[in-house]
């Protein structure tokens, strides 16, 4: 039951000249203040640069019509179908894999086990190297092809449809897992228990009780893979062969000039429009399946040896395969020359002899990131809250803030620049996005979907009693949000941090444009090295970047109520 | 308990802030964000990052007081895409690299400015004689440089060429032979300006019926159509698939390597791909610009060019950081015939050549 705030309400029997001063202490209300500022930064870097590109784009279809595009409606309709058919088993595949294994995990092993660790860590794989991967592992001459020829065993050709899903589903399925699994640590000890009591199985409790309980987890699961694989464009390049998908179609077409520059400007748009209806269809399950338990619980543990000798092997097999890629690359790393036998000709060290290169965007990077991040979870902090107040205005921060994550970089990036390049001359430019600043715009837009889903899942979760009792007491709303909403935000925001870095570090598409001369981070090296084929370096520059991305997610781990209450006893 | 975890979380990401901060503060930012250099160059370069960075070293080595700032690792079509939204407050002087097809539609766009080209390239004649063809230097305005090219081969992975038991493809004409079904990958013309080069150039070499009776059966032997330029090459270095067909230069560049790799020069003519350097319209250092070309066209800037493997515009010049002869006079010696991309042609067919790659490479009817 809501509330109104104490002292806040329609002062009924005010004269007008004390409600025109509430009114104007409404206006500097700290939180409006912030519901401005987010507000503000959405139009500014993301609905500008994005309605700049899509408003010249109106001119030139509207200019040259469309009538004279022969097949390209059928065209546009295959690459639909084909985007759609590669998200869908995708999302499938990972969720018939993570689901099992987010129960093993959390049923059968201890909550910080390292397997636990090993089966995150593809999320942290740099982009387009991943891609690669799968060539080097699965491909024509490929290492795990090689060893299944001769065992007899003869693998497809994996360019196309095939090569496009065994990449996506080792990167993406940590994702899945990772979302499942934090929704089977809610589920009430209690509930579990009652059921095994009752009768049933572990396997009845897992599947009648824990899973419909966290439906909104895997629904959120599935829409985060959905998207990622219906939006990647790296993959697409490299292993997608003679089936075309949406974005990779539209991401080459718009740096190519020699096609007719209505293609990407149709096919952009169409993406925009198709990610807005998936959206809608998702946010409506989701309203439908609200969390509706708040409290923070205890999670059910079987306690039968065999499930956590079971967990233990399958959680194991599983960190191996998703792993695979990761060795691909590391070997890369130290190899001389790759041909197509199965393994390297020789090990050298030399590519990383020459990571001095790499210092300046290993400094870009992290510098950018030290900044961004931040930036994107106080920003999302503010976003979550007005989401979790409702309105209109969180129904547009809620669209507006997964944009970015279906759109592709490339475009944001060439948004951006031209809307600021145009301030720059009407002499609008100050230094926040005249210098690198655009750079840290450009990965705070990018990549703020991801911070707004976790505090808004942490704002979920809070006791709304608590707030309540507060603003009974006599707080105002902001003081209620900064002394009673905010401190139990805390868990969420730290994982917030810590995910949005993630994402910050590793992105490509945005910066690539974005990025000044001296400003190159380590993705555009990785990207830049792997362009020219140098394997060997865009691998030794991948791994620098995963140990950096590795220590934040090691440092995010630390419980820091327990490394307190070590320093306490140290002191005693 | 809730309350003292929810407490040290908070300080937890009170210090995960604080340590934001310091690190903006302690770190500070790389070159370009410690105070102007009294004099900067900034290029947009589409050359890998190693031949960026000599060029940048060797350039501010020959002229003190110069920082050279480059943005690399962009393809010529993302600078373009670049220097077009930059267009009202461009922050480049110069784009380096990149086919001159690329330039002449950047000049189309307005983003290259005229220059003299007697100043600039006063001891080079308006057009190259190679091979019984003539490689156009510069243009009349001076708004691009030709200062190296590269040579449209066929190249090949002899050792998985060997393991499938295939003979070494001599001809453009031998790529239509069957017995490379699935055996050969290249680059949508759409998308690549070197594709698109290839195919205008086999419109010169085989007449505009013959060639698209020839790219059909060529057409049923490609693996795939590949979407990345680059990735190409790394395909045929690996022995993904062991043939393909484009410039020379990362061929080349991976046989120093050791690479298992070989170029062919089809007997019907190897096209020429010529590299262009222009200077940006309203570049913030235009001076500086003009020097940075002339240097690119000395005999210094033509020495690293041969170390990049690309061919050098100026006679006698041979590499020092490996052994492969890419001189004028290696080309004229081993090289049987040199096919020029005819630019207006190029203009003339190009719809047609997109609208059948349109169909080729999404399966459509031919």
């Amino acid at each position: 039951m809501a509330i109104p705030p104490v002292g806040r309400g329609e002062a009924t029997g005010d004269s007008p000249g004390r409600q025109s001063v509430r009114r104007l202490s409404a206006l500097i209300d700290p939180l409006r203040l912030g519901d401005v500022l987010a507000a503000a930064y959405l139009l500014a870097f993301l609905v500008a640069p994005l309605g700049a590109i899509l408003y010249e784009s109106l001119g030139l279809v509207l200019g040259g019509g469309v009538r004279d595009l022969p097949g390209f409606f059928g065209h546009l309709l295959t690459l639909t179908r084909n985007s759609l058919a590669l998200a869908v088993v995708v999302t499938a595949l990972c969720l018939a894999i993570a689901t099992p294994l987010a129960v093993l995990a959390t049923r059968g092993l201890p909550p910080r086990s390292p397997l636990v660790l090993l089966l995150t860590l593809p999320l942290l794989s740099p982009p387009f190297v991943s891609a690669f991967a799968t060539i080097l592992l699965f491909g024509r001459v490929g290492v795990v092809t090689q060893l299944l020829a001769r065992a007899g065993v003869r693998l497809p050709d994996i360019y196309g449809f095939p090569g496009l899903v065994i990449t996506d589903v080792l990167h993406l399925t940590p994702l899945a897992f990772l979302t499942i699994a934090a929704g089977l640590r809610t589920v009430p000890k209690a509930l579990e228990e009652a059921a095994v009591s009752l009768g049933s199985s572990p396997l009845q409790a897992t599947t009648r009780v824990a899973l419909p309980a966290i439906a909104p987890y895997v629904q959120m699961a599935a829409l985060l893979v959905f998207l990622a694989s219906f939006g990647d464009v790296g993959a697409p390049l490299l292993v997608g062969g003679r089936f075309l998908v949406l974005p990779a179609e539209a991401f080459t077409r718009f740096l190519s000039f020699t096609v007719d520059r209505r293609v990407p400007v149709l096919l952009s748009a169409w993406i925009v429009l198709l990610s807005g209806v998936i959206l809608v269809a998702v946010r409506t399950v989701v309203r439908k399946t609200e969390i509706l338990h708040t409290f923070t619980a205890e999670h059910y543990g079987y306690g039968i040896r065999r499930l956590r000798v079971v967990a233990m092997v399958a959680c194991g097999l599983a960190a191996g395969l998703l792993l695979l890629p990761y060795a691909a690359i590391l070997m890369t790393s130290v190899a001389t020359i790759w041909g197509p036998r199965l393994l390297p000709s020789g090990l050298t060290l030399d590519h990383y002899r020459a990571l001095w290169r790499s210092v300046g965007p290993m400094r870009t990077s992290l510098l950018v990131s030290a900044i961004a991040t931040p930036v994107a979870v106080v920003l999302a902090v503010l976003i979550g809250r007005t989401m979790r107040a409702g309105g209109r205005l969180a129904a547009a921060f809620d669209y507006l803030t997964l944009l970015p994550f279906v759109t592709s970089g490339v475009v944001l990036g060439i948004g951006l620049v031209k809307t600021y390049a145009r301030a720059e001359t009407l002499g609008l430019a100050v230094p926040v996005v005249s210098g690198p600043g655009l750079l840290v715009a450009a990965l705070v837009s990018r990549r703020l979907s991801y911070p707004v889903r976790v505090v808004t899942a942490g704002l979920a979760r809070i006791d709304r009693s608590l707030e309540e009792c507060s603003l009974t007491l006599g707080a105002s709303p902001a003081t209620t949000f900064f002394r009673v909403t905010l401190p139990q935000l805390a868990p969420a925001i730290a994982a917030a941090l810590a995910i949005t870095f993630i994402q910050i570090v590793r992105e490509l598409g945005a910066t690539l444009i974005v990025h000044r001369p001296g400003w190159a981070t380590l993705p555009v090296q990785i990207y830049a090295y792997a362009s020219e084929g140098a394997l060997g370096r865009a691998g030794a520059v991948s791994m620098l970047l995963l140990a950096m991305v590795a220590l934040a997610t090691a440092v995010a781990n630390l419980d820091p109520l327990r490394i307190g209450s070590r320093l306490h006893r140290g002191r005693a | 308990m809730t309350g003292r975890r929810g407490a040290w979380d908070m300080r937890w990401v009170r210090g995960a802030l604080a340590m934001a901060l310091l690190a903006a503060l302690v770190l500070g930012g790389p070159t370009g964000g410690r105070g102007a250099p009294a004099r900067r160059l900034v290029v947009y370069s589409a050359a890998p990052l190693d031949f960026a960075e000599a060029l940048k070293r060797d350039f501010e080595a020959q002229s003190p007081g110069v920082t050279v700032e480059i943005l690399a690792g962009l393809g010529a079509e993302a600078i373009i895409a670049r220097l077009d939204a930059e267009r009202a407050s461009p922050r480049a002087d110069i784009m380096h690299s990149g086919a001159v097809f690329e330039f002449i539609e950047a000049t189309k766009k307005g983003l290259l400015a005229s220059t003299r080209p007697r100043e600039i390239a006063g001891v080079f004649p308006a057009t190259l004689f190679l091979g019984g063809s003539k490689i156009p230097l510069f243009d009349a305005q001076g708004r691009w440089y030709v200062w190296g090219f590269s040579l449209g081969v066929i190249g090949y992975n002899r050792e998985r060429l060997a393991a499938l038991r295939l003979p070494a493809p001599r001809t453009w004409s031998d790529l239509a032979n069957p017995v490379y079904r699935g055996q050969i990958v290249f680059n949508m013309p759409q998308l690549s300006s070197s594709a698109f080069n290839t195919i205008v150039a086999l419109y010169q070499i085989m007449g505009p019926q013959a060639v698209w009776t020839y790219w059909d059966r060529v057409n049923d032997n490609l693996a795939f159509y590949s979407r990345s330029t680059s990735a190409l090459y790394a395909l045929v270095a690996r022995g993904e698939v062991p043939i393909s067909f484009g410039v020379a230069r990362p061929y080349h560049e991976g046989q120093s390597r050791g690479l298992p790799v070989e170029v062919v020069y089809p007997t019907e003519g190897a096209w020429v791909f010529a590299t262009a350097v222009g200077v940006v319209t309203g570049a913030p250092n235009p001076e500086l610009a003009k020097e940075f070309i002339k240097f690119i066209l000395s005999p210094a800037g033509q020495m690293q060019a041969a170390n990049q493997f690309q061919n050098p515009i100026r006679a006698g010049i041979r590499p020092v950081t490996h052994s492969i002869d890419l001189s004028i006079e290696a080309v004229v010696k081993n090289v049987p015939k040199i096919v020029v991309v005819d630019l207006e042609l190029a203009e003339r067919v190009r719809g047609e050549i997109m609208r059948r790659f349109d169909g080729y490479t999404s399966g459509r009817a031919r």
